[in-house]
């Protein structure tokens, strides 16, 4: 008996270590190598200070959406970025060819992000990241939003020497601070305020056209029925910018949760309502960039209408229903979304805004696409 | 017309439980079912009851044969006490003894079935605990109350199974006489099942004893209470003396 | 002597049941037509007779009064029966479930509905898959339909094990967790928006209510509970005794657990569908009625019924109104109301229930 146990003990060893061997194995490269700029060389001779600033790589200190100050090499030649709304704005800024790859989240749009491969995703999204894929393809930066696990991944990576830092795409507030990061961390600053000049002056004309204008009250509301949006949310703020005054304007600031009964908007009676929809077939990969179909878009503006009691509100009377898709609205930080809003609101005083030519030029100019209808309907009567 | 069994086989898949099982026991009359663990004193029960379909044999209950009449008509004339458990809700004694009138009401709980009830808890002397939940009786009483409701189904066999193994001595003793004075008074047949020899030959007017799927012995309790059965069936030695015509076993070094 | 007392005494029961059901009925009743007149707008109680009146009578109301008169009737009144309904219906599933398990801890969940209508939402709402899937009433389709196929796998395994109360419980228990993780997998490969729409629906609300719903309610729940409690001796029966001596009473307990857990599943399956998942209420309102009229089901099931229904409603309108424009899940109110309430009465009772 005790002879089977030794051999069984031996046996057991050896396939312990046998394992551990191949565990520890050198894995073959297989994420592209991107070479590394080289300092360009001085040409009259090379001062002493000069001489260090070449042989050290050069560096840039910023500070990201949550305040942190973060120390990146300068330029960043490679990243890998969570969250679509930051892989918009970066490539917005023309810095895309720099991220070596993305979140499912983002990947999953096979049409609109044709430049990653959904079988080299970083993880799920920014708060299920895989950080054994992250060091694997050792980029220099990791990018994801305030909402992701950015902590966590400041702890797992710092010790391979990969970057972390906070982009929220979808905090409008922090748009300008976010731009010029983008900007200075790629070395892409002209790109970058040509950018920042697109969204500014548009928002400005919509704010300069309305100033006395009396505002048209709004009732917004999410993908989910009944969900609002409060003060201080994203949300609340686009409608801010299109000159809309939305009708829960004296709800709780801060409030994550904002959903709210029917009755209340009957009762408070919008002029506007604008919906947010999603395509059905997303989980199917062809993403959101493809536009819902007529029939949902149809059928969703007539299921808001028909909702009981409903046909007492002035904007339901008046066939001001309007529905913007999820993909649409956010573009260019959400200014797209307000200049629509804007333009089903005040038609008059917005003569020379063109909202699909705006939409145009983010979808050609500053993502490389073709424009493409059905994210806003219905357009201006 | 009371109870009689005749000839009864029954096995599991595989496994012989009872062979050739025969008894009768009239009304007013306390049968004992005697017989180490897992002989099968639960599962005879159980053929009786008709929880269990037995292979072979018949069973018949006031003259009637129990494959004829569905559980339903069964519960009429037979009615069964499973040994005391607690109760997972607060049911009350005279909410818990009502049940035994289920086979004769639909919904309504009409005079009669008040009638039986409240006079079943009177001889029971169960009335100043009557709206208390049972399990804040002591085992004494809960029995009592199990057995209330089954005579409360006005049957004419009833079935033990155990009802003195939770008692201290003086409730087995109290719990044994009220029921003898009980079927005896309303012309009950009763089997019951059982462990201690002495309550066996103080109570039972029949013993039949169980060993090795068959019948041992069978009939009055002071014919077949005797050292030899007993050394046969438990295997263990003891002394049987008589006293004022009732068997007394003693317990002896073995 | 002592017959007569009893005779007294269990009379007197008797009727202290009624007048508490009594009370229940009466105390819903004003606590709806409070609850239709509560909210943001200020609607008087008058105000609601009135709208009920023109909408009887066929009055066209003042232009002014037209808007109030929508909302009382379109969006409260729906609203408000639904929430009832809601309550009466799950909690006699609670208590039916307990009974047929004899297992206090049992709500009408534990077969694993709330899971699988959760599923059969999720699955319409992510994947597009069902009937209709799109369409608000298709979502409602789904979850429901997947209710019955959970409660068909656990009805086909116990009966296979003998239809017990412990391969209720167990075979429940499981499919529950396993319809959980199904709706995990399909969450995580969800888009994002779909995502929050198909987390949401799970937290049961009743803003959605419509007067089909209601009355869909009212056809079911007005058939179930009166089947049940024809069944109401069964379930005494089988609450308190084990399955060995319900056969000798002439009781099929398999079967008995086979057709009131059809009844249950039915009951529960068509009002998660509907408010999505309201927990907690199915579990406790027989708890409460029992602690106060006792274990008898002809009182239980109507008294856990109003308690559940009474219960439901204030939760709501709490929820409805104390953050406003705010509205807060029902099933987080009910859980601040029901639990305090619970355990103040396991204290005071604590000796009669365990």
């Amino acid at each position: 008996m005790k002879k089977i146990l030794r051999i069984a003990l031996l046996v057991a060893m050896v396939t312990v270590m046998a394992l551990l061997a191949v565990a520890c194995a050198p894995k073959a490269e297989t994420a592209n190598a991107e070479v590394v700029a080289e300092e360009p060389v001085a040409e009259e001779v090379a001062t002493q200070e000069e001489l260090e600033r070449a042989e050290a790589p050069e560096t840039i200190v910023l500070t990201d959406n949550v305040g942190r100050e973060v120390e990146l090499p300068f330029p960043v030649e490679t990243a890998v970025v969570a969250l679509r709304y930051n892989n918009e704005l970066i490539r917005a800024c023309g810095a895309i060819d720099h991220v070596i790859a993305a979140d499912m989240n983002t990947a999953q749009d096979r049409a609109y992000w044709k430049n990653f491969d959904p079988d080299n995703v970083i993880g799920k999204g920014q708060k299920e990241l895989n950080y054994e894929k992250i060091i694997e393809l050792n980029p220099q930066v990791l990018i994801l939003p305030a909402n992701g696990t950015y902590e966590e991944a400041e702890d797992k990576l710092s010790a391979f020497g990969i970057k972390v830092f906070v982009i929220s795409g979808y905090d409008t507030n922090d748009f300008e601070n976010q731009i010029n990061n983008i900007g200075a961390m790629f070395d892409k600053k002209d790109q970058a305020s040509k950018f920042m000049k697109y969204h500014d002056d548009t928002l400005a004309y919509i704010t300069k056209q309305l100033e006395g204008v009396e505002k048209k009250t709004v009732y917004w509301e999410s993908t989910k029925d009944y969900k609002t949006s409060f003060p201080g949310n994203y949300y609340y703020n686009m409608i801010l910018a299109s000159g809309g005054k939305n009708i829960f304007y004296d709800a709780p600031q801060g409030q994550s949760d904002s959903t709210i009964t029917p009755e209340e908007v009957v009762l408070r009676n919008p002029d506007f309502i604008f919906k947010h929809i999603t395509p059905n077939d997303a989980l199917k990969g062809t993403g959101v960039y493809v536009a819902p179909s007529i029939e949902q878009r149809n059928q969703t503006v007539e299921t808001v209408k028909n909702r009981p009691g409903w046909d007492e509100i002035t904007a339901v009377q008046n066939d001001d229903v309007y529905l913007m898709s999820q993909f649409g609205h956010g573009g260019a930080s959400k200014m797209i979304g307000a200049v629509y809003m804007a333009k089903w609101m005040y038609p008059e005083e917005l003569k020379d805004l063109d909202p699909d030519a705006i939409f145009k030029e983010w979808l050609e100019d500053y993502q490389g696409f073709e424009f493409i209808d059905g994210h806003f309907y219905p357009l201006t009567k | 017309m009371g109870l009689e069994v005749n000839a009864l086989n029954f096995a599991y898949t595989d496994k012989q439980v009872l062979d050739n099982i025969s008894f009768e026991v009239k009304p007013g009359e306390l049968l004992g079912l005697l017989g180490p663990n897992g002989v099968g004193k639960t599962t005879l029960l159980k053929c009786i009851n008709k929880i269990h379909v037995p292979q072979a044999g018949e069973i018949i209950v006031e003259g009637q044969r129990i494959d004829h009449l569905s559980e339903k008509s069964l519960a009429h004339h037979l009615s069964y006490v499973p040994q005391s458990t607690h109760s997972n809700f607060p049911v009350t004694v005279i909410d818990m003894v009502m049940i035994g009138r289920l086979p004769f009401m639909n919904f309504k709980v009409a005079r009669k079935d008040k009638q039986v009830v409240f006079a079943l808890l009177d001889e029971m002397g169960l009335v100043e605990m009557a709206f208390n939940p049972i399990n804040r009786l002591s085992g004494g009483e809960r029995q009592r109350v199990f057995i209330a409701r089954a005579i409360a189904q006005e049957p004419k066999v009833i079935l033990l199974d155990e009802p003195t193994s939770n008692l201290d001595m003086k409730h087995q003793l109290e719990i044994l006489k009220l029921l003898k004075r009980t079927i005896v008074e309303k012309n009950i047949a009763a089997v019951m099942t059982v462990h201690d020899l002495n309550l066996a030959g103080l109570f039972c007017d029949k013993v039949l004893m169980l060993k090795d799927q068959k019948v041992h012995a069978y009939g009055p309790s002071c014919e077949v209470l005797t050292e030899e059965n007993i050394e046969i069936v438990y295997g263990v030695k003891t002394e049987v003396h008589e006293r004022q015509g009732k068997h007394h076993v003693l317990l002896t070094n073995q | 002597m002592s017959e007569e007392r009893l005779q007294v005494a269990y009379k007197h029961r008797s009727f202290k049941n009624i007048i508490f059901i009594g009370a229940c009925l009466a105390l819903l009743i004003v606590l709806t037509v409070l609850a239709i007149a509560v909210g943001s707008a200020d609607i008087t109680i008058k105000q609601v007779w009135q709208s009920v009146y023109h909408f009887l009578a066929g009055i066209k109301p003042e232009p002014s009064d037209q808007r109030i008169e929508k909302i009382i009737l379109l969006l409260r009144m729906p609203r408000v029966i639904l929430g009832i309904l809601a309550g009466i219906g799950l909690s006699v599933s609670g208590t039916v479930m307990q009974s047929i398990t004899r297992n206090p801890l049992v709500s009408p969940f534990t077969i694993g509905l709330s899971s699988a209508a959760a599923f059969g939402a999720c699955l319409a709402i992510v994947a597009g898959i069902g009937i209709k899937p799109h369409t608000p009433f298709g979502i409602v389709l789904n979850a429901f339909i997947m209710s019955l196929v959970c409660a068909l796998i656990v009805y086909a395994v116990s009966t296979k094990i003998g239809m017990s109360p412990e391969a209720l419980i167990l075979t429940g228990v499981a499919l529950s967790y396993f319809f959980g993780a199904l709706t995990a997998t399909l969450q995580f490969i969800a888009d994002e928006n779909q995502l929050s729409a198909a987390i949401q629906w799970t937290f049961g609300s009743l803003n959605g209510a419509t007067w089909f719903q209601v009355i869909l309610l009212v056809v079911i729940i007005g058939l179930g509970i009166p089947l049940l409690m024809k069944y109401a001796w069964v379930l005494n029966a089988m609450s308190s005794s084990g399955d060995e001596f319900i056969k000798g009473i002439g009781i099929n307990p398999a079967k008995m657990r086979g057709i009131l857990g059809l009844v249950v599943v039915v009951m529960t399956a068509s009002i998660i569908s509907f408010t999505g998942v309201i927990g907690f209420v199915g579990l406790v309102s027989p708890h409460i009625a029992r602690m106060i009229v006792g274990t008898e089901h002809r009182v239980l099931i109507p008294v856990s019924g109003l308690l559940g229904g009474i219960l439901l409603l204030v939760s709501d309108t709490i929820g409805r109104t104390i953050l406003s424009p705010v509205t807060i899940p029902v099933g987080i109110i009910i859980s601040y109301i029901g639990v305090p309430l619970f355990i103040n009465l396991i204290l005071v009772r604590r000796k009669e229930y365990f």
